[in-house]
C-alpha cells in the first residue's frame, strides 16, 4: 500500500553526522515485517496510529488515545543512551515549541523512548538533564518492545541496532497526531520553524491555505496568512492589484489637466 | 461626409485578412474535437492559443480603429501615433504567429502563469511571445493615451465623462461616442498597466528565476483580459451610438441617464473581473461576492439604458435596413443574449458547475461573434460604402445576414448545450465519459462554416468597396 | 429552410441531452441554467424582431411613455438582482469550518492527480509521502479535498458516471483550496482536469470509488 516511509519535511534537513542513512531495502524489509506481522493494525485507513499503552515517568500508564483525546499530540522518539541525534533534536524541538507556544494548551508532546532497555528512571533523568521534566505539555514515557515496533511501523520511524557501539541508527522524527491519525511529519535537525507552524495549523484543525514555492518572493502575494491566528493579513501584492486602476485614473487626470485645450477646433 | 483616412483603411484591411484566418483555426479546433480531423490533433493547442490571442487582440484593435474614426468627427487624434500602433500590432501578430504555429507555443489565451514557462515548446517561442506582449502593450498604450489627449484637447474631464448632464445641464453637447470612448480608454490604460505587471511577473521568473505569486498573477491576468474584451465591446457600442441614428433617421443623444449609466460602467467593470476566480476558493470570499454583485450590476446599465435606448431608437423609425444597420442591430441582440449567458455563469453557485465547461466559450463567443464583430463589420461596410458608393443589393445583404446570423447562432447553441452537458473547454479530444462532446462539436463545425460563408459574401461586398476606397 | 434545418438539429441535440444522463445524475443547476438562458434568449429575440417590424410603419415614438416603461424595467431589474443575489450568494460552495468525515489531500501536477493523507507541497514530498492509489469514500460522508498543484494551474473536477459535473475547484501552485463534497450516490467518480495545463491536458484524469453504505470500509 505504501511507497516507503511517510515523511514530510521542510526545506533542507541536516542530519547530525554519526547517524547513517539506511538503504531502502532495509526499510522495505522492516515495513514488510511490521505490516505482515501486525496486519490488523496497519490495515486500518492510512495514517492511523495504533493505540498502544505507554508508561509515563510519573508511573501511570496511559493509552495513546487517552493522550490524544483532549489535545492533538506531537510524538517524538528518542532513547537515553543516544550519543547522536537525540539530544540536539530534543533541544531543537523544545526551543521551537517554546518559541511557537501552545504546549499544554493547544497540543501536548510525548517524547517516547523506543529502546526497550530504558526504564522510567532513566527517561526521567534524561528529561531532567535537558530541563524538560515538568515543563507544561511535555510527557516522557516508555513502552513495550512489540508496541514500539507497531507504532514505529505505523508512523514511518525506523531504528536499527548497532550492537558494536551499543547504539541505534534512526532518524530525527516528530509526527503530529490528531484524533488517532498522523497529520504531518517533521523530520530533521534543526526543527524547521515554518513547517512547525504549519503543523500547528493542521493540528488545530485549520488547513494551511498557502505554502512557499522554492525561491518565491512572498513579499508580493496579496495576503499573508498569520501563523498564530490563522487569519489573512493584507500584503504588498494587494497594492499591485489596485495599481492599474490607480495609474489609469492618475494618467487621466494628468492628461486632462495638462492638455492644451482649444474647444473650438473644427471637426473633420 | 467624413473622409476615409488611410489608417482606418489599413486597419480594416488587417481585420478582413486576419479574421478569416483565425476563424479557420477555430474551425480546425471544432473539427479535431468532432473527431473529424484527427491528423490535425497536434496543432490543436497552438491553434487554440493563436485563435484566442488573435481574436481578442484583433477585435480590440478593430473596435478601437472604428471608434477612432468615429471620434475623428469631433477630435483630432494623431495619425502618426495611429500608424505606430498599426505597425506595432503587425509586429506583434507576426511574432505570435511564429511562436504558435512554428514554435508550437501553446499555453492558451489567457496564458495563465506559470504555464507559458512550463511547456514543452522551445524557449525561443516563449521569448517571442513575451516580446509580442511587450510590443503590443506599448503600441496600444500609446494609441489609447493619444486618443485621451485628443479628447482632452477639446473637452474637460467633467464634460468628457458627461458629469454636467448628471448635474442637469445639457450644454456643451457631448456626443455619446465621446463619453463611452473616454470611459473605455480610461479602463484601457488600467488594463494595459495590468498587462505590464503580468509581463514583469513573467520576466521575474523567466530571467531572474524568482517565481511570482500564482494567485496575484491570476488576478492581474484576468483583470487585464476581462477589461480588454469588455472595453472592446464598449468601443463598438460607441460606434453604434454614433452611426445607427443615421440609419434610423433619429438622433441618439447623451442625457442624464446615459451619463449615469456609463459612469457606473466605468467603476463596475473594474471589479467584475473577480468572477473569473470563483473557483479559487483560497481567494478571500469578499472578493468573490464583489465579483458576483459587480457582474450582476453591470447588466443593468447595458440592458436598461443602452439596449432599451437602441430599441427606442429603432421603434417605429424610418429605419433604412441595409448591411450596416442589420449587422449593428444583430450586434445588439448578440450583446443582450451573451449578457444573459454571462450573468448566469457569474452566479457563484452556478459557476461551480459551469466553470471551464464549454459554457464559458459559449458566452464570450456570443459577445464577440454575434455582438462586437457584426457591430464593427457593419461600421466597416458603412465607411467603405460612404467612401466608394456602389449599388446595394438588398437580397444579397439579407442572404449574407441570415447565413451569418443563423450559422453563428447554431455554432453558439452547441456551445451552450455542451456547457450544460458538463463538456469541458479546451479539450482537444473528449474522453468516453463526455458522450455528447464530439457530436455537438460536429454540428457546431457545420454551423460555423455556414457563418463563414456569410462572412465571405460580406468580404466580397465590403472588400470591393474597400479596394476602390484605397485606390481613390 | 435553413432555419428549420438548424432548428431541427438544435431541438434534436437538446432532446438528446436528457437521454445521456443516468437517472441518478444531478444536473439540476445545469438544466435550470440552460432553461433560463434559452427562455431569455427567445424573449430577447422576440422583442428585437417585434421592434424591427415596427419600422414598416414609421411614426413618432412617445418618449415619455418609453421613459416610464424604462423606469419600470429599471426597478424590476434592480429588484430581480437583489432577490437573485440574496438567493444565490449563500449557496456558494466555499467551505467554512465544520465537521468532515474524511480528509484527502489531492495534488495535481502535469499530468496526474495524486491522493494522500498528508499534505504534499513539493515534488520531493511525492517520493516520501504515502499516496493513496485506490481512493474509496463511503457514500453520504463529507469528504474534504485539499487541492493543490506542484507546477501550473489545474482544476480538480469531479464527474459522476453519467458525465455530469458534481463539484470542482482550482488547483494552484503555492495554495491549497478546500473542496467539501458529500456524495450520496455510490459509484465510480472520475476526476478531470478543467484548467488548461499543457499538451496532455485532456488525458489528465483520475478516479475514486464511492462505496455503498453497506460495504465495510476498506480504507
Amino acid at each position: 500500500m505504501g511507497q516507503g516511509p511517510r515523511r514530510l519535511t521542510g526545506p533542507q534537513d541536516e542530519l547530525v553526522p554519526g547517524c547513517r542513512q539506511r538503504p531502502r531495502q532495509l526499510l522495505w524489509a522492516l515495513a514488510a515485517v511490521c505490516f505482515l506481522g501486525f496486519a490488523p493494525a496497519s490495515a486500518q485507513s492510512p495514517g492511523a496510529v495504533p493505540d498502544i499503552t505507554v508508561r509515563l515517568v510519573s508511573g501511570r500508564s496511559a493509552t495513546l488515545s487517552e493522550l490524544w483525546a483532549s489535545r492533538p499530540l506531537l510524538l517524538a522518539l528518542f532513547y537515553t543512551r543516544c550519543v547522536g541525534v537525540c539530544s540536539p533534536y530534543l533541544l531543537s524541538l523544545a526551543e521551537t515549541v517554546a518559541a511557537q507556544g501552545g504546549a499544554g494548551t493547544a497540543y501536548d508532546l510525548l517524547a517516547l523512548s523506543f529502546d526497550p532497555a530504558d526504564d522510567a528512571a532513566a527517561v526521567a533523568a534524561y528529561a531532567a538533564r535537558f530541563g524538560l521534566d515538568g515543563r507544561a505539555g511535555w510527557n516522557f514515557a516508555t513502552a513495550n518492545a512489540e508496541d514500539i515496533t507497531a507504532l514505529a511501523a505505523a508512523i514511518g520511524f525506523w531504528f536499527k541496532p548497532d550492537t558494536a557501539r551499543g547504539q541505534f541508527d534512526h532518524p530525527a522524527l516528530t509526527v503530529a497526531i490528531r484524533d488517532g491519525r498522523v497529520v504531518r511529519a517533521l523530520e530533521g535537525i534543526p526543527v524547521n520553524a515554518r513547517a512547525f507552524r504549519e503543523t500547528l495549523w493542521e493540528l488545530r484543525g485549520n488547513f494551511v491555505p498557502t505554502y512557499a514555492m522554492p525561491g518565491q518572493n512572498t513579499l508580493l502575494s496579496c495576503f499573508e496568512y498569520d501563523a498564530v491566528t490563522g487569519k489573512a493579513r493584507p500584503n504588498w501584492g494587494l497594492l499591485l492589484l489596485v495599481m492599474p486602476a490607480l495609474v489609469a485614473l492618475a494618467a487621466c487626470v494628468v492628461i486632462f489637466a495638462f492638455a492644451p485645450r482649444r474647444p473650438d477646433s473644427a471637426p473633420r | 461626409m467624413q473622409r476615409l483616412d488611410r489608417n482606418t483603411l489599413y486597419w480594416m484591411g488587417v481585420t478582413l485578412v486576419v479574421f478569416p484566418i483565425l476563424v479557420l483555426l477555430g474551425l480546425l479546433m471544432r473539427a479535431v474535437q468532432a473527431e473529424a480531423a484527427t491528423g490535425l490533433q497536434a496543432l490543436f493547442y497552438p491553434a487554440m492559443t493563436l485563435h484566442g490571442l488573435g481574436m481578442a487582440g484583433l477585435w480590440f484593435v478593430a473596435s478601437l480603429a472604428a471608434a477612432n474614426r468615429v471620434l475623428m468627427r469631433y477630435i483630432e487624434p494623431s495619425a502618426a501615433v495611429n500608424r505606430v500602433a498599426l505597425l506595432g500590432t503587425l509586429v506583434g501578430v507576426v511574432l505570435l504567429i511564429a511562436a504558435t504555429l512554428i514554435g508550437g507555443f501553446a499555453p492558451g489565451w489567457y496564458f495563465l502563469y506559470p504555464l507559458p514557462l512550463h511547456g514543452t515548446w522551445p524557449t525561443w517561442s516563449t521569448i517571442a511571445f513575451l516580446v509580442a506582449l511587450a510590443v503590443l502593450g506599448v503600441a496600444w498604450l500609446l494609441w489609447s493615451l493619444d486618443l485621451l489627449r485628443a479628447i482632452a484637447k477639446k473637452y474637460t474631464l467633467r464634460h468628457a465623462l458627461a458629469w454636467h448632464y448628471i448635474g442637469g445641464a445639457s450644454e456643451p453637447v457631448v456626443p455619446p461616442a465621446i463619453v463611452i470612448s473616454t470611459v473605455s480608454l480610461i479602463v484601457c490604460v488600467a488594463c494595459l498597466v495590468a498587462a505590464v505587471l503580468v509581463l514583469l511577473g513573467f520576466l521575474g521568473d523567466f530571467v531572474l528565476g524568482a517565481p511570482a505569486d500564482a494567485l496575484l498573477m491570476k488576478n492581474l491576468t484576468f483583470f487585464f483580459g476581462h477589461v480588454l474584451v469588455n472595453l472592446s465591446l464598449y468601443l463598438a457600442v460607441a460606434v453604434v451610438y454614433d452611426v445607427l441614428p443615421e440609419y434610423a433617421g433619429r438622433p441618439w443623444k447623451t442625457n442624464k441617464i446615459v451619463a449615469i449609466s456609463w459612469n457606473c460602467v466605468l467603476v463596475i467593470v473594474l471589479f467584475a473581473y473577480a468572477h473569473h476566480l470563483y473557483m479559487d476558493f483560497v481567494q478571500p470570499v469578499s472578493l468573490h461576492y464583489i465579483g458576483q454583485i459587480a457582474s450582476y450590476s453591470s447588466a443593468i446599465p447595458a440592458a436598461v439604458v443602452t439596449i432599451f435606448g437602441a430599441l427606442l431608437l429603432v421603434y417605429h423609425s424610418r429605419m433604412r435596413w441595409n448591411l450596416t444597420s442589420l449587422f449593428m442591430y444583430l450586434g445588439l441582440i448578440g450583446w443582450a443574449i451573451g449578457g444573459v449567458g454571462a450573468v448566469i455563469d457569474s452566479t457563484i453557485a452556478v459557476n461551480f458547475k459551469l466553470h471551464n465547461t464549454l459554457w464559458v466559450p459559449a458566452h464570450f463567443h456570443t459577445y464577440m461573434l454575434l455582438g462586437l464583430v457584426p457591430m464593427v463589420l457593419g461600421y466597416f461596410y458603412h465607411a467603405c460604402q460612404e467612401a466608394a458608393p456602389q449599388q446595394e443589393s438588398a437580397g444579397l445583404h439579407r442572404l449574407l445576414f441570415w447565413l451569418f446570423a443563423l450559422g453563428s447562432a447554431g455554432f453558439l447553441l452547441m456551445f451552450y448545450f455542451s456547457g450544460a452537458d458538463s463538456v469541458p473547454r479546451r479539450f482537444a479530444l473528449y474522453p468516453e465519459l463526455i458522450e455528447s462532446g464530439s457530436s455537438l462539436a460536429l454540428i457546431g463545425l457545420i454551423s460555423a462554416s455556414v457563418a463563414l460563408l456569410g462572412f465571405l459574401i460580406y468580404l466580397w461586398e465590403t472588400g470591393r468597396r474597400w479596394v476602390k476606397a484605397l485606390a481613390g | 429552410m435553413r432555419c428549420s434545418r438548424f432548428g431541427a438539429a438544435a431541438l434534436a441535440a437538446f432532446a438528446a441531452l436528457p437521454a445521456q444522463h443516468a437517472a441518478a445524475a444531478d444536473d439540476t443547476v445545469q438544466t435550470i441554467a440552460l432553461t433560463v438562458f434559452l427562455l431569455a434568449g427567445i424573449a430577447i429575440i422576440g422583442v428585437f424582431v417585434w421592434v424591427a417590424r415596427t419600422t414598416a410603419a414609421p411614426r413618432d415614438a412617445d418618449i415619455a411613455a418609453a421613459y416610464r416603461l424604462r423606469r419600470v424595467l429599471f426597478l424590476s431589474a434592480m429588484a430581480l438582482v437583489v432577490i437573485v443575489l440574496g438567493f444565490t450568494l449563500p449557496r456558494s460552495p466555499y467551505a467554512s469550518n465544520g465537521a468532515t468525515d474524511r480528509l484527502v489531500y489531492a495534488t495535481a501536477l502535469q499530468f496526474a492527480f495524486v491522493y494522500s493523507s498528508e499534505p504534499v507541497t513539493s515534488r520531493e514530498d511525492l517520493g516520501k509521502v504515502e499516496t493513496i492509489t485506490d481512493l474509496e469514500v463511503p457514500a453520504g460522508s463529507t469528504v474534504e479535498f485539499r487541492v493543490t498543484s506542484l507546477d501550473v494551474n489545474h482544476n480538480f473536477a469531479i464527474y459522476d458516471e453519467a458525465g455530469v459535473l458534481v463539484a470542482q475547484v482550482q488547483a494552484m501552485p503555492g495554495y491549497v483550496n478546500r473542496l467539501r463534497v458529500k456524495i450520496d450516490e455510490p459509484g465510480r467518480y472520475t476526476v478531470l482536469c478543467l484548467e488548461y495545463c499543457g499538451l496532455a491536458h485532456h488525458v489528465m484524469s483520475s478516479a475514486f470509488i464511492v462505496t455503498a453504505p453497506a460495504d465495510t470500509s476498506r480504507g
